[in-house]
C-alpha cells in the first residue's frame, strides 16, 4: 500500500523530486536567484490552475505508475538475459575479456548514461516530430506555469514509451557488455543512485522545471543542458528546441539546440507553442483522455 | 559568479551530506542476489577449504599414488598391472576435471594462469598433436630424448596417450609399455611427475591464499563466471563438437573429437565436471555458493540451477556403454541431446543469476518525460 504513496519519492535517490535534489536546488535559486524564488513561490506561480493540476497529477499518476505501468513493462532482467542469451546463440560464446574492475565499472556508467541520454533525446524528439505522439506529449507542454512537480505531468503513454526505453537500453549494454565481460558489471553509484545522474540532480535538475533561469554560460550549454534551456523548451517559442536531458551535443550535432544564455533576457512564456494555441483548463480528465478524444479540453 | 557558485555548492553538498546518516551509505551490490551486509566470509572459507583445496589435495593423493606404483615396477608389466594403470589414469582424469572445472587460482596468481592449458592439450593445443610427438620420440633409436617430449609429458592428454595409445587392447598396451626397454613407461614417469608438481602448486596455492576471501564481491564475479565458463566448455567442447551439435560442426558428428576418445573416458569427465559444479551449488554439508545464494533471496534460480545439475547427471547415468558409442556419422544418441539441452539450460541459469545479482529494477525517474 505504502507503494502507492507518492510521498516515498522524496526519499528515493532515484528520484527527481528526491529531497537532497530539491534542497540544492533551493539552495542555488535562494543564493543567486532571490528574485526568481519569491516568483517561484508566489501565489500567482504556486496556486495557478496548472500547478494545481500537477499536484494533483503527481498523486494520481503515482498511483496509476505502480498499479498498472509498472507491471505492463516488461523487467530488465528479462532483455538482458534474452540479448545476453541470443548474443551466445548467434555470435557464439566467447571468452570473457579481462579488464581491470575500475576500468569496466567506469565504462559502464559512462557509455549506459550517454546511450540513455541519446535514447532519451531521440524519443523526446519522436513525441514533439510525430504527430499521433505529439498530442501525449502536449499534456506535459499545456504547463503553464512551471515547478519541479511539472517533470511528473506526463500522460501514462509516455510514462509507458519511456518505461520501455529505460528498459531496452538497460537491458542491451547490460547484455553486451556481460556477453564481453562476464559478472561483476555495475554502474558506479553514490547512495544507490548512477554517479552521473546524481550529480546533474545535485546542480540544478529541479529547477528544469521552475521560474530560475539557471545559465550554464555559452560554453558549457554546448556540452550540458541547463535548467534555462529546458525553460525555453517549454516556452511557446522554443518548443521544440532543446530536446537533451543531461548533454547538450545531441542537440548540438542534430541541430536543435538553443543556447540559454543568449535567450535568458526574454520573458518565459510557458504553455504549448503559439501554433496551437488554445484555451487549456487544466484538467485531470482532460489530461488523460484529450490525446484520445479531441473533444475533451486539455 | 563561477567562483562563487563553485563555494555555495560545496558549502550546499557538504550540509547535505553531513545530514546523511549510516542508513545511506552505499557499499556495492553482491553478484548472486541479496544484501552485501549479510555475506560471510566463512561462506568463502569453506568453499576454499571444502571444495577448492579438497578437489586439488585429492589429485595430488591420486597422481602420487601412482607415482608410487609406476616406480615400484621392475620388471614388465603384467596385464593387471596394465588394467590398474588405466583405472588410476580414470582417478586422474575425474579429479583434474573437478579442479580445473572451477579453476579460480588464474585470477589471482599470474603464474598459475595458464595451467590448465598446459596441462590439458584438450582443444586449446589443436595445434600439437600429443600422439604424434610421443610417437615420434618411441620411435628414436638409442636412449629416451625426454626434452623432445617435453610438452607433452606436461598434460594429462599425454598420459591418457601413453596409457591407451589409440584404444589397445590391455594385452596390445602391454605389449607396447613393455617393449623398448619400456621407454613409454619412463615417459608415463615423467608426464606423471610433471603434472604431479603442477597439481601441487595448484594445492598450495588453494591452502595459503588469502585474496580469495578477502573481497567478497570480487569472489563471487570470479565464481560465477568461472562457472559459466566450465558450463560453456562442458557444453560445447566437450559434447555439442563432437555430437555436431555446435555451428561449426553442425550434422558432422565425430565421436574422435571428445575429449577423452582414446581411453572412452569422456562420459567420467563429464560426470566429474557436473559433481563439481553440484560441490558448489548442490546441497551440500558445508556451506557453499547455492547456500550463500539462497539465504540472499537467489532461491529460486539455485533451486533450478540444481535441478539442471541432478537432471544432467541422471542422464549420465543412463549410459551403460562409453559416450563415443552414442556418436556415429549417421545418428547421435537421444540421450546426449537431452544432456546437451540440460546443460544449456544450466548455462541459462547461471546467465540468470548473474543478471538478477545486479539489481536491475525498473527505474521510475527513466519512465518520465522531461
Amino acid at each position: 500500500m505504502f507503494d502507492y504513496l507518492t510521498f516515498d519519492y522524496f526519499f528515493d535517490v532515484n528520484q527527481r523530486i528526491y529531497y537532497g535534489y530539491v534542497m540544492m536546488a533551493f539552495f542555488i535559486a535562494f543564493v543567486f536567484f532571490r528574485k526568481s524564488l519569491k516568483k517561484q513561490f508566489s501565489r500567482e506561480v504556486l496556486w495557478h490552475k496548472s500547478a494545481r493540476l500537477d499536484y494533483l497529477y503527481f498523486i494520481v499518476s503515482g498511483v496509476l505508475k505502480v498499479a498498472i505501468i509498472l507491471p505492463l513493462l516488461i523487467g530488465v532482467n528479462e532483455v538482458t538475459l534474452w540479448v545476453v542469451l541470443r548474443l551466445n546463440e548467434y555470435f557464439g560464446y566467447i571468452s570473457r575479456i579481462r579488464v581491470s574492475k575500475e576500468i569496466l565499472l567506469l565504462s559502464y556508467t559512462l557509455v549506459l548514461f550517454a546511450v540513455s541520454d541519446l535514447s532519451r533525446y531521440w524519443l523526446h524528439r519522436l513525441m514533439h516530430s510525430v504527430p499521433i505522439l505529439w498530442r501525449f506529449h502536449r499534456v506535459h507542454h499545456s504547463a503553464e506555469v512551471l515547478n519541479p512537480l511539472t517533470f511528473y505531468r506526463v500522460h501514462p503513454l509516455e510514462n509507458i514509451l519511456f518505461g520501455l526505453r529505460y528498459v531496452l537500453v538497460t537491458g542491451v549494454i547490460t547484455a553486451i557488455y556481460i556477453y564481453f565481460f562476464g559478472a561483476g558489471i555495475r554502474a558506479v553509484e553514490f547512495l544507490g543512485a548512477n554517479i552521473l545522474v546524481f550529480v546533474f540532480s545535485m546542480i540544478g535538475s529541479n529547477l528544469r522545471h521552475s521560474h530560475i533561469p539557471l545559465s550554464y554560460g555559452v560554453k558549457l550549454e554546448k556540452w550540458f543542458i541547463s535548467p534555462l534551456q529546458h525553460q525555453l523548451h517549454h516556452t511557446k517559442i522554443y518548443t521544440h528546441r532543446n530536446f537533451g536531458s543531461y548533454l547538450a551535443i545531441w542537440d548540438r550535432w542534430f541541430g536543435t539546440l538553443t543556447l540559454g544564455k543568449a535567450k535568458s533576457s526574454k520573458i518565459l512564456d510557458f504553455g504549448l507553442p503559439i501554433k496551437e494555441r488554445e484555451r487549456v483548463t487544466h484538467s485531470l480528465l482532460g489530461a488523460f483522455l484529450n490525446p484520445f478524444i479531441k473533444g475533451i479540453k486539455l | 559568479m563561477i567562483q562563487k557558485l563553485a563555494k555555495s555548492t560545496l558549502l550546499g553538498v557538504v550540509l547535505f551530506f553531513g545530514g546523511c546518516g549510516g542508513d545511506n551509505a552505499y557499499d556495492g551490490t553482491n553478484l548472486v542476489g541479496g544484501n552485501p551486509s549479510s555475506v560471510q566470509g566463512d561462506v568463502l572459507a569453506s568453499i576454499q577449504k571444502n571444495i577448492l583445496l579438497n578437489n586439488a589435495t585429492t589429485l595430488v593423493e591420486n597422481l602420487n599414488e601412482v607415482q608410487s606404483t609406476l616406480n615400484s615396477f621392475e620388471q614388465n608389466l603384467s596385464s593387471a598391472e596394465v588394467q590398474s594403470l588405466q583405472s588410476d589414469f580414470v582417478n586422474i582424469i575425474e579429479n583434474w576435471k573437478k579442479v580445473e572445472a572451477i579453476y579460480v587460482a588464474s585470477e589471482y596468481d599470474s603464474a598459475l594462469r595458464t595451467m590448465p592449458i598446459n596441462m590439458d592439450f584438450f582443444n586449446k593445443g589443436k595445434n600439437f598433436d600429443v600422439a604424434t610427438n610421443i610417437d615420434y620420440v618411441l620411435g628414436l633409436n638409442g636412449s629416451l630424448q625426454t626434452a623432445q617430449v617435453k610438452k607433452t609429458t606436461k598434460t594429462v592428454t599425454g598420459i591418457e596417450y601413453l596409457l591407451f595409445a589409440n584404444q589397445a587392447s590391455i594385452e596390445e598396451m602391454k605389449a607396447l609399455i613393455n617393449q623398448d626397454s619400456q621407454k613409454r613407461l619412463e615417459i608415463m614417469k615423467l608426464a606423471v611427475a610433471n603434472v604431479y608438481d603442477n597439481a601441487l602448486l595448484i594445492q598450495a596455492f588453494y591452502k595459503e591464499d588469502v585474496k580469495f576471501i578477502s573481497n567478497v564481491e570480487d569472489t563471487l564475479n570470479i565464481l560465477v563466471n568461472t562457472l559459466v565458463q566450465s558450463t560453456f566448455d562442458l557444453r560445447e567442447l566437450r559434447i555439442g563438437e563432437a555430437a555436431g551439435f555446435i555451428f561449426k560442426t553442425k550434422d558432422d558428428p565425430k565421436a574422435e573429437r571428445l575429449e577423452y576418445f582414446r581411453s572412452k573416458k569422456s562420459l567420467e569427465a563429464i560426470k566429474a565436471i557436473l559433481l563439481a559444479h553440484q560441490e558448489v551449488m548442490g546441497q551440500q554439508s558445508f556451506e557453499n555458493l547455492a547456500s550463500f545464494a539462497s539465504s540472499n533471496g537467489a532461491d529460486a534460480v539455485v533451486k533450478k540451477i540444481q535441478a539442471n545439475l541432478s537432471n544432467a547427471l541422471a542422464i549420465v547415468g543412463e549410459f551403460s556403454t562409453p559416450l563415443q558409442n552414442g556418436i556415429t556419422p549417421a545418428s547421435v544418441d537421444t540421450k546426449i541431446k537431452r544432456l546437451y539441452d540440460e546443460i544449456t539450460d544450466l548455462q541459462k541459469n547461471y546467465f540468470e543469476s548473474l543478471i538478477n545479482a545486479l539489481e536491475l529494477t525498473p527505474d521510475i525517474i527513466e519512465a518520465d518525460g522531461d
